[in-house]
C-alpha cells in the first residue's frame, strides 16, 4: 500500500497546486533542517525551489577540509578528557558546513541518550558521537549495530559486564523500549531473552570485543522468534519487528515537523520509512517535502530546544562566538551535551519552556546582543546592508507588521541587538 | 639710565614671577605638594613610563590573545589612552599626583606646561579625560588666576606648571608651600628622591590610603593561603610604604617597600636564607621559592585559613591523614625544615609519541631531617597515593600507573608511569606526568616526572644558567621567556583550538593571534620576583628583563 493511500498529508507538495515554494516556505525549511540561516541563504534557498532546496539543505557531500578538522579538534579535546570543551567543538560544527548532520546526530544523541556521567570515558564519547555524524543519516540497521557495539554504549548500559551467569537486562531493555520499538511493543520474557543472547559482547582494549566463551549459545525465543541468538541476531530481529519503522518514523517527524501524530499518520510514516528503504536521509528528504511538513499545522509548531535556539540565532547572525560559552549556557538551560539526563533523553517540546527556562532563554537572547563586548562574544559576518526586517523575517519566520518596527529601529544597525531582542518574544521560542 | 636699568630689573622680576624653564628645573613637581598628603606620586619622566607601560611584551601578547588587554578593543584601557593623548602637552618633565584618602578622598596634580597653554585649557582637556563632556567653561578670579569648573577642580598657572586639585583648600595649600611645609621636604620623600628611578612613590601613612580599597577576596583555600598570606600580612602590618619604577629599556623593575610599626611574627614565614635545594639547568623554565615553616603553618592552619575555606580544609586534613595511615600529617611535617622549592622544566617524553598537549615536569622538594621508620612511611603514602589515582581513573577510563623503582647512585628513586592506551587514535594519549620522589640526602624531593628527578640528582648543587638566583633566600621565583616560548610553540595546536573555543576566532584568526603573541613575548628575557623581610621592612620586587635587540 502506497503512502499516499495511507494519508494524503504524506504525499509530496506540489508546488503551485498544494500552495507556494517561495521566502517563507524557504525560511521554514531552513529553520528545521539546520536550526536557522541567514537572510542571504534564505532568499538563496526560495530562488533554487522546493528540490534545489531539499538538495541544498540535505547536501550529502562530503566533509570539508575545515569540517574534518574541527572533527580531529573533537578527538584531541575527548583525548585530554574536557568534556566542556567537546561539547564547544559540537556546536562550532553545528555553526558550520553541514548543519542538517549535526541537527540530526543531536536527534540521534537523544534517542541514544549516553551520559559522560556514568560512561566516564570521553575517547569513547566522541567515538559514539562521529558515528552518529558518520551513520545518522544512513541505513538505520546499520546505525543501530555501530551505537550497540561502540565502547560508549557497551559501558552506559553495562552490557560490556553481562555474563552467562548473570546476564544484564539494561542494554536488551532500552534496544526494545527506547531504540526501536517502544513501551507495549515487547514482553519482559523478550528482554530476559535476549539479554541471554547479546553475553559474549564485550571490551578489550577500549574496543568491542566478541569473547564467544562468554555467550550464552543456548536457544532462546525473542518477539517470537525461536534459535540460538546471539546478539547480532538480536538487533536484527528488533531492527525487523513490523513497530520498528513506525517508532523512528514517528520521533523523526516529531522532532523535524510535528509532535501530533494520529493512528492514520502514524501508520503514513511506517509505510513512508519501508519505501525510503530504512535510510534516514530518504525518508526525512521525502517528508520535508510532503504536504504535511508546509501545512499551517507545521509551521511554527515546535519548541526549540535550547541548541536549536542557541545554533539557529547564531546562524541568522552567521556568527562566530566563544563555544565553551555558548555550550555553557546552553547546559544551563537544561541541555547539557554529552551529558543527558537519562537513559531517555531529554525531555522536548513544551517541558522547555517552564518558568527558570524562558528567563534564561531570555538571558540568552541579551548576551548575543552584547556582541563581542559580552561573555560570548559574539560576532555577525551578515552583510552590512542586510535589512533589519529580512533578519526579522528569517529568525522569526514571518515578516514583522507595524508593532514590530519600533524594535527594528531601537535595534537598528546591529542585527545581534534585533535577534537579541526577538529572542525575548514567546514566538521566538517556536520554529 | 635710569630707564634701561629699570626695564632690566622689571624684565628679572617678570622673569621670576612668570616661572619658566630655570624655575621649573630648580624646583620639583613633589614640592607644590603639601606634606599631609596620604600619597605622593612622582613620574619623573612620564613619556617613559607610559611607553614602557603600553608596548611592554607581555601586555602585547596579551592583546593578541584576549581583547581585554587590547587598547582598541577594551573601553577601559581605551579611555586611559585618551586620558593620555588630552593630558600629553602638560605631562612633559615630571608630573607629581597627590592623593588624601580621608571623608572624601582628594586629588592634586603638578604637571609641566612648557608651552604655556594655560589653567583654562588643561581643565577643559582634563574634564573631557574624565569624561565630562557637559563641564561649564571655567570660571575664575583674574586677580590669582585661579580657575575654577564645577564638578573638576580648580587649576592655575605657576612657575611653568599647572597646579590642580578637586577641592580650593588643596590647592590654596599648593599655592602657600612655605607656609605649610612641602611633601618634598620629608625625610623620607628626600631619601627616596636621590635614587635614579622613573617613579617613586612614598605613602607615609598607608592604613587610610588602604582603608577603602577593594583588595579582592583573600584567599580562602589551604594553598592559596600558603603562598599568599605573608604578603597580605605585610600589607596588614604596613605603616608607610615606599615605591620605585625603572622603565630603562632592558631592565624594568619595580620595588616596594612596606615598613611596619611592629616587628612581623615569623613564626610560619621563615626569615632564614636558604640554599638552593633544587639546581637549575638548561632545561629549566622557572622556580619558586617559599620561605615557609610547613609544621608551624599546618599546626596553625584552622586559625590562618578563613572561615570560609575551613570546611574543605577539614576534609583535606582527613584525606592527608588517610595517606599517612597510623600517623597524623602533624608527625610528618614536623620532620621537614623550613623552606620550599618548586623548580619547572621541560618533559620528556619516554615514548616515540608524545602527548597533544606537552606540559611541563615540576619538582618539589625540602629539606628534612626525618629517620628511616619515617622516611618509610613517606614512601608507603606515595605507593597509597598511585593506589588511589589507579581506583579513581579506572573509573574515568584512564589507563592504570605501573609502580618502579630505579637508581641514581645511592639514592633510590620510587615512580610510577602510566600503561600505554590501546584505544584506537589514542596512541597520542601519553600522559605527561610519571610521578617520582627519592630521599637524597637530607633532601626530599617530589617530582611530576621521574626524568626531570634523575636530572635533579645528577646536578651539582650550583649549575646552570641562573645559578645565582637560585641562591637567593626568601620567597622569590623566575620564569625564563625562552624555554616557556618553545613551550608554547608545541603546544601551537591546543592553544589554537583553545583560541577558537573560547574566543570564537576562525582558525587563521587563531593562527596570527598566537603568532602575535609569541613575537611580543619573544621581547622578554624573563621576570622574576621576590619577597624578603629585614626587621620591619618587607620588600617586594617585580623585575622583567627585555631583550633590547628586538
Amino acid at each position: 500500500m502506497s503512502v499516499r493511500a495511507l494519508d494524503d498529508r504524506l504525499a509530496p507538495y506540489r508546488v503551485g497546486r498544494d500552495g507556494p515554494f517561495g521566502l517563507d516556505e524557504a525560511i521554514h525549511l531552513a529553520r528545521r533542517v539546520e536550526c536557522g540561516a541567514t537572510p542571504a541563504r534564505m532568499a538563496a534557498l526560495a530562488a533554487a525551489g522546493l528540490e534545489g532546496a531539499l538538495d541544498e539543505v540535505l547536501s550529502d557531500a562530503p566533509a570539508s577540509p575545515a569540517e574534518a578538522g574541527l572533527l580531529a579538534m573533537g578527538a584531541r579535546i575527548a583525548r585530554r578528557g574536557d568534556t566542556d570543551a567537546l561539547a564547544a567543538a559540537w556546536l562550532l560544527r553545528f555553526l558550520g558546513e553541514r548543519p542538517w548532520r549535526e541537527h540530526l546526530a543531536l536527534f540521534w544523541h537523544d534517542h541514544f541518550a549516553t551520559s559522560q556521567d556514568k560512561v566516564a570515558d570521553l575517547v569513547a564519547m566522541e567515538v559514539q558521537n562521529r558515528i552518529l555524524l558518520e551513520s545518522g543519516a544512513g541505513p538505520f540497521a546499520a546505525l543501530l549495530e555501530r551505537v550497540a557495539k561502540d565502547p560508549a554504549m557497551l559501558l552506559w548500559l553495562d552490557q560490556a559486564a553481562s555474563t552467562p551467569l548473570r546476564p544484564n537486562e539494561n542494554f536488551a531493555r532500552e534496544l526494545f523500549e527506547l531504540f526501536t520499538l517502544g513501551r507495549g511493543h515487547y514482553a519482559e520474557s523478550d528482554v530476559l531473552e535476549a539479554a541471554r543472547a547479546l553475553t559474549g559482547w564485550s571490551l578489550r582494549g577500549g574496543r568491542f570485543a566478541w569473547r564467544p566463551e562468554a555467550h550464552d549459545a543456548g536457544e532462546k525465543t525473542i518477539l517470537g522468534e525461536r534459535g540460538a541468538f546471539d546478539g547480532d541476531a538480536v538487533l536484527a530481529i528488533a531492527v525487523a519487528a513490523p513497530r520498528r519503522r513506525r517508532f523512528i518514523a514517528e520521533k523523526l517527524c516529531r522532532w523535524f515537523v510535528r509532535e501530533e501524530i494520529d493512528e492514520e499518520l502514524g501508520s503514513g510514516l511506517a509505510a513512508l520509512m519501508e519505501e525510503a528503504g530504512d535510510v534516514t536521509a530518504v525518508f526525512l528528504r521525502r517528508l520535508l517535502a510532503s504536504r504535511l511538513f508546509f501545512s499551517e499545522a507545521a509551521r511554527g509548531a515546535l519548541v526549540r530546544n535550547p541548541v536549536q535556539l542557541a545554533v539557529g540565532a547564531l546562524r541568522t547572525l552567521d556568527a562566530r562566538v566563544a563555544t565553551t560559552e555558548l555550550a555553557r549556557r546552553v547546559a544551563d538551560l537544561g541541555l547539557a551535551l554529552f551529558r543527558p539526563p537519562s537513559v531517555e533523553g531529554w525531555r522536548n517540546g513544551t517541558a522547555w519552556l517552564d518558568s527558570a527556562g524562558l528567563v534564561g532563554r531570555q538571558n540568552l537572547g541579551v548576551l548575543i546582543a552584547e556582541g563581542e563586548d559580552g561573555p560570548l562574544r559574539v560576532r555577525s559576518r551578515l552583510e552590512p546592508e542586510t535589512e533589519g526586517a529580512a533578519v526579522f523575517r528569517a529568525f522569526l519566520g514571518r515578516a514583522p507588521d507595524e508593532e514590530d518596527r519600533r524594535l527594528l529601529v531601537a535595534a537598528h544597525p546591529d542585527p545581534r541587538a534585533l535577534v537579541g531582542a526577538l529572542m525575548q518574544e514567546p514566538e521566538a521560542q517556536l520554529h | 639710565m635710569l630707564a634701561p636699568r629699570m626695564t632690566t630689573a622689571a624684565a628679572l622680576i617678570l622673569l621670576v614671577f612668570s616661572g619658566g624653564v630655570h624655575a621649573q628645573s630648580e624646583r620639583s613637581a613633589v614640592s607644590f605638594l603639601p606634606d599631609d598628603l596620604d600619597l605622593a606620586v612622582e613620574l619623573v619622566r612620564p613619556g617613559d613610563v607610559w611607553t614602557a607601560f603600553r608596548s611592554h611584551p607581555l601586555l602585547a601578547a596579551g592583546a593578541a590573545l584576549d581583547p581585554r588587554f587590547d587598547f582598541s578593543e577594551n573601553a577601559d584601557l581605551r579611555r586611559l589612552e585618551r586620558a593620555w593623548d588630552l593630558l600629553r602637552p602638560f605631562a612633559k618633565g615630571p608630573i607629581a599626583v597627590g592623593f588624601r584618602n580621608r571623608s572624601t578622598p582628594r586629588l592634586a596634580l603638578v604637571l609641566g606646561d612648557p608651552e604655556g597653554l594655560g589653567a583654562e585649557a588643561f581643565l577643559r582637556r582634563f574634564a573631557r579625560a574624565i569624561e565630562k563632556e557637559d563641564a561649564p567653561t571655567p570660571e575664575g578670579d583674574p586677580e590669582d588666576g585661579i580657575l575654577q569648573l564645577e564638578g573638576v577642580g580648580q587649576a592655575v598657572a605657576r612657575e611653568g606648571r599647572i597646579l590642580f586639585a578637586t577641592h580650593p583648600p588643596l590647592l590654596r595649600r599648593m599655592l602657600r608651600q612655605d607656609l605649610d611645609g612641602s611633601f618634598a621636604a620629608r625625610e623620607d620623600w628626600v631619601e627616596l628622591a636621590t635614587e635614579p628611578v622613573e617613579l617613586r612613590a612614598l605613602a607615609p601613612d598607608l592604613p587610610p590610603l588602604l582603608a577603602k580599597a577593594d583588595g579582592g577576596d583573600p584567599p580562602k583555600d589551604l594553598f592559596g593561603v600558603l603562598l599568599l598570606a605573608p604578603f597580605a600580612a605585610d600589607l596588614e602590618r604596613a605603616r608607610s610604604a615606599r615605591l620605585q619604577g625603572r622603565f630603562r629599556s632592558g631592565q624594568q623593575g619595580l620595588r616596594l617597600e612596606l615598613v611596619g610599626e611592629d616587628p612581623a611574627p615569623e613564626d610560619w614565614t621563615h626569615s632564614g636564607r636558604a640554599t638552593s635545594l633544587l639546581p637549575s639547568g638548561p632545561e629549566t623554565l622557572g622556580r619558586l621559592q617559599l620561605d615557609r615553616d610547613l609544621a608551624e603553618f599546618w599546626r596553625r592552619r584552622f586559625e590562618l585559613v578563613p572561615a570560609a575555606g575551613r570546611q574543605g580544609l577539614a576534609e583535606f586534613t582527613q584525606g592527608i591523614n588517610t595517606f599517612f595511615a597510623g600517623i597524623a600529617f602533624d608527625e610528618v611535617l614536623a620532620g621537614l625544615r623550613p623552606g620550599t622549592e618548586v623548580i619547572i622544566e621541560r618533559n620528556a617524553f619516554e615514548t616515540d609519541v608524545e602527548p597533544d598537549l606537552k606540559l611541563p615536569a615540576f619538582a618539589l622538594a625540602f629539606r628534612h631531617e626525618m629517620d628511616e621508620p619515617m622516611k618509610d612511611r613517606f614512601r608507603a603514602a606515595f605507593q597509597t597515593a598511585i593506589g588511589i589515582i589507579n581506583a579513581d581513573g579506572g573509573q574515568k577510563g584512564r589507563q592504570p600507573m605501573l609502580q618502579a623503582t630505579a637508581r641514581v647512585g645511592e639514592v633510590e628513586i620510587l615512580a610510577a608511569r602510566f600503561l600505554p592506551d590501546p584505544r584506537e587514535g589514542c596512541r597520542e594519549l601519553r600522559y605527561n606526568a610519571t610521578p617520582a620522589m627519592a630521599f637524597a640526602g637530607d633532601r626530599l624531593i617530589l617530582s611530576s616526572s621521574r626524568v626531570l628527578l634523575e636530572r635533579i640528582l645528577r646536578r651539582p648543587s650550583a649549575a646552570g644558567p641562573t645559578a645565582a638566583e637560585d641562591a637567593a633566600g626568601g620567597d622569590g621565583g623566575y620564569v625564563l621567556a625562552e624555554p616557556s616560548l618553545e613551550l608554547l610553540r608545541a603546544n601551537r595546536t591546543p592553544l589554537q583550538d583553545s583560541l577558537r573555543l573560547e574566543r570564537g576566532l576562525e582558525e587563521d584568526e587563531a593562527g596570527a593571534a598566537l603568532d602575535a603573541a609569541l613575537a611580543a613575548t619573544s621581547k622578554l628575557r624573563g621576570f622574576s620576583f621576590s619577597r624578603e623581610r629585614e626587621g620591619r621592612i618587607a620588600r617586594w620586587n617585580l623585575s622583567f628583563r627585555l631583550d633590547p635587540r628586538r
